[in-house]
């Protein structure tokens, strides 16, 4: 034991004073997780969501059609419900303002206090607001902002025109419905009697008044024989008979719908998936963007790929001791092939160990990735973590004595296993998250190490706060992981050659 | 009759169908420095190979203290300290701390250890440097630690192969200081090396080998007269008489030259140039030139292998 004690510590100490090495080993992961950390955006690792962005800002607390409900979230509504849109709302216009700032949004579609007011307001009537132009609706008149980024034009067009078709949506059944309601209306009969100037058909007795022509409203006032009330049921029953006869004429409309889905008779047809959501903010706080969602991937993603570095390190080791000639003089001690096995893969294992202790405690500090979820303590999360992290290690110091039992060089440990290293991280998703990939080729993911190691760190550190991770899936990827690593040391101690 | 301290008996050693090692015998007595001098790819770094166990032979046996040499004989190997041709240092240790982890591999601590250690590094004159990494040492410096680190755990045998290879002359005589403090505190060495000088300045019998072979093995004096020495010269005039007194002299036989030079070869150079001056004397014959051709280890080498050792 004292042998391999002595070898232990003569190779951490070698390693511990090799500059290279602790960069490799623990300066270079972090760094990466820093540098992606600041430059990715926060929705990173998640499988992108093509649907075009509406954000908004709602400050209109009026009544619309419905009592009580603005016609913001009328808007609202028929955004949601248009395919390939999902709407953000978004708390504050200050919130707004800072992301369109930050270059994080095109444009931000702002219902002001005004804006249901407007809305009912609208008409085709001369007193009523007119609120159309060529292109579409005037924002301003109906009190509505769209704010832009100007560094994003095309996106803000975009999202300017799909605002301007639902505003149409909304606004246009409105006035319709209001206009087709007047058509009832007293007042218009009053008018439609003073505008209808009919021939008087000569048999008719009142041909005694000598007028060629007699208008509707004189015709009605003759009919109702001077009584009012008669005179005004006459006149209901005018507007009445318009209507029906024009619903009758445009009968694949409801003209007295004010809602697109009640004019068009289309309110079946509403699409499913309609998504609201408000904005979180997921991209973390102050320069290190602490607590960022994106950590959740990348910390796990270098994590396992740093670990895999110790292919090289381990490779280094075993040919510097050949090269230099101190295997062959450690061969002469009183030593065991065992001894030396040993005094190589301890420091190995421990010192994968230490870099994934070191690498998991300064992304808990530096970036607050979590260890699990909140309601477990800190034991029940080691308890879980604890066996991710050496199954890990075990299965990294497997591959990394595969390599150096084929390299006989330095170079030919950087070229192996560099390129080993490489290829696994990319197939095992530590470059492209797995949920980034197609579909069909995620299974491939599996066929490495790293694979299985991301699904189970992913589990413990890629949680929300109360996401309970599935402890099913750590278990099996311990288990697969520790097979693969004594598979590997058993062939590597079988390939091995010291001499 | 008592075992010899190291039996070497019909070694061979086959690499494919190359042959390293071709029978060779020979034994090493207790306390004596024991010389395998020989071109490099004679053979002498794969025979301390199979001697320090790291080597199996192909045929042939080994015995030390007369217990046979097997590898993976873990207890007598603690028996036997190997300085090996190359450095064999960890350059990011300090000199303390290689020799610390080398000790330690043979499972000495406490104390007594760090005493050894002291001992150690006052010996190889690297008392001042203990605690600077080894990579910042001179050649010289490196060449006396890889001697150290053979000594730290005590053994009774002590192989050197190549130890002065690309060393300055102050760390050469260091070398050879301990070497000969190491043989007068009653260790037994094995030296090997393609430097003639140092083999002879320090070795108590030679073994010559080449191509595999041990081509003699003896004491200096005895291998030297396996060539004859040589006397020349030419004398202003050489009476009858005196050509004569010259033929009869004994060890020596004449040769003349049509140059009128005259050479007298002979074993004892010595013996033989102290006659020959009695005789010129007694003839007051006037010595005109003279040369003479002592036998040497190089000679001898170039006599038995039909190369010069540098070859």
């Amino acid at each position: 034991m004292s042998i391999v004690w002595a070898l232990v510590k003569k190779e951490l100490r070698l390693v511990l004073r090799d500059p290279v090495a602790l960069i490799l080993l623990f300066v270079l992961p972090l760094l990466f997780i820093l540098v992606f950390g600041l430059f990715v955006g926060d929705s990173f690792g998640q499988k992108p969501d093509k649907r075009l962005r509406i954000s908004l800002v709602d400050l209109d607390h009026g009544s619309g059609l419905n009592k009580g409900e603005p016609w913001s979230h009328v808007v609202r509504r028929d955004l949601a419900e248009t395919a390939n849109i999902r709407i953000e709302i978004i708390d504050s216009p200050e919130e707004a303002e800072r992301l369109i700032h930050e270059h994080k949004r095109a444009a931000i579609l702002v219902f002001q206090s005004h804006f249901s007011e407007r809305i009912n307001d609208c008409s085709f009537l001369a007193d009523g607001l007119n609120p159309f132009h060529r292109d579409g609706v005037y924002l301003d008149k109906v009190d509505v902002q769209l704010w832009k980024d100007e560094k994003q034009p095309a996106t803000a067009a975009v999202i300017e025109q799909v605002v301007q078709v639902s505003l149409l949506r909304v606004i246009l059944p409105w006035m319709i419905g209001r206009a087709f309601e007047r058509l009832s209306d007293p007042e218009f009969i009053q008018l439609l009697g003073e505008k209808v100037n009919l021939p008087v058909p000569k048999q008719f007795p009142f041909n005694m008044l000598r007028k060629e022509k007699i208008k509707l409203g004189e015709l009605l006032k003759m009919a109702s024989s001077g009584n009012p009330d008669t005179a005004q049921m006459y006149k209901k029953k005018v507007g009445d008979g318009v209507q029906a006869a024009l619903a009758e004429q445009f009968k694949k409309y409801n003209l007295r719908g004010k809602t697109w889905a009640s004019l068009t008779k289309s309110s079946e047809d509403a699409r499913e998936g309609a998504e609201v959501s408000s904005y979180e903010n997921r991209e973390g706080s102050g320069p290190l963007r602490y607590g960022g969602e994106h950590y959740k991937y990348l910390v796990p993603m270098f994590v396992v790929m740093f670990v895999f570095f110790l292919v090289l390190i381990a490779g280094w080791v075993f040919v510097a001791e050949r090269r230099q000639g101190t295997l062959r003089r450690l061969q002469t001690a009183p030593l065991t092939r065992g001894h030396i096995l040993m005094g190589k893969m301890v420091p190995c294992f421990a010192l994968s160990v230490g870099q994934t202790l070191f690498l998991l405690i300064a992304s808990r500090w530096l970036f607050g990735v979590r260890w699990g979820p909140d309601n477990w303590p800190l034991g029940e999360q080691l308890a879980w973590l604890l066996p991710v992290v050496l199954s890990t290690s075990l299965a990294a110091m497997g591959l990394a004595l595969l390599i150096a039992a084929v390299a006989r060089s330095e170079l030919q440990v950087a070229i192996y296993g560099g390129l080993l290293v490489l290829v696994l991280a990319v197939v095992g998703g530590c470059v492209l998250p797995r949920e980034m990939m197609p579909e069909t080729t995620q299974f491939i993911t599996l066929l490495t190490p790293q694979g299985w190691a991301l699904d189970a760190y992913r589990e413990l550190l890629g949680g929300s706060q109360e996401y309970q991770p599935n402890t099913a899936i750590i278990v099996r990827s311990c288990g697969v992981l520790a097979a693969l690593g004594a598979a590997s040391l058993g062939l590597a101690s079988w390939l091995l050659r010291l001499d | 009759m008592t075992a010899a301290f190291l039996e070497v008996r019909e070694v061979s050693k086959h690499y494919g169908s190359t042959l390293a090692l071709d029978r060779v015998s020979f034994d090493v007595q207790e306390g004596e420095i024991f010389g395998l001098l020989g071109p490099n790819g004679a053979g002498k770094t794969t025979l301390l190979s199979i001697v320090s166990c790291l080597l199996e032979p192909t045929s042939g046996e080994v015995r030390l203290l007369g217990r046979p040499l097997v590898l993976g004989d873990r207890e007598v190997r603690r028996l036997i300290g190997v300085v090996p041709q190359e450095l064999a240092l960890y350059g990011d240790l300090s000199a303390r701390e290689n020799l610390h982890f080398f000790g330690e591999l043979y499972g000495i601590c406490g104390p007594e250890f760090h005493r050894r250690v002291a001992q150690i590094l006052a010996a190889i004159g690297l008392e001042d440097k203990a605690g600077d990494r080894v990579r910042t040492f001179s050649g010289g410096m490196k060449r006396r630690l890889n001697l150290g680190i053979a000594l730290v755990h005590g053994p009774r045998l002590l192989l050197l192969d190549e130890p002065t290879v690309g060393v300055d002359p102050q760390s050469r005589n260091h070398i050879f200081e301990e070497v000969r403090r190491l043989n007068g505190e009653g260790m037994t060495l094995v030296y090997t090396s393609h430097y003639m000088e140092e083999v002879q300045a320090l070795c108590s019998r030679i073994g010559i080998m080449d191509h595999g072979r041990i081509k003699a093995c003896d004491t200096l004096p005895r291998l030297l007269q396996i060539l004859p020495g040589a006397l020349r010269f030419t004398v202003a005039s050489l009476t009858p008489a005196l050509r004569e007194r010259l033929k009869n002299l004994p060890g020596a036989s004449l040769s003349e030259g049509e140059d009128g030079r005259l050479e007298l070869e002979c074993a004892d150079v010595k013996g033989t140039l102290v006659e020959l001056m009695r005789l010129l004397q007694q003839a007051q014959a006037e010595l005109v030139s003279f040369d003479i051709e002592e036998t040497n280890l190089e000679r001898v080498f170039l006599h038995l292998t039909g190369r010069q050792l540098r070859d």
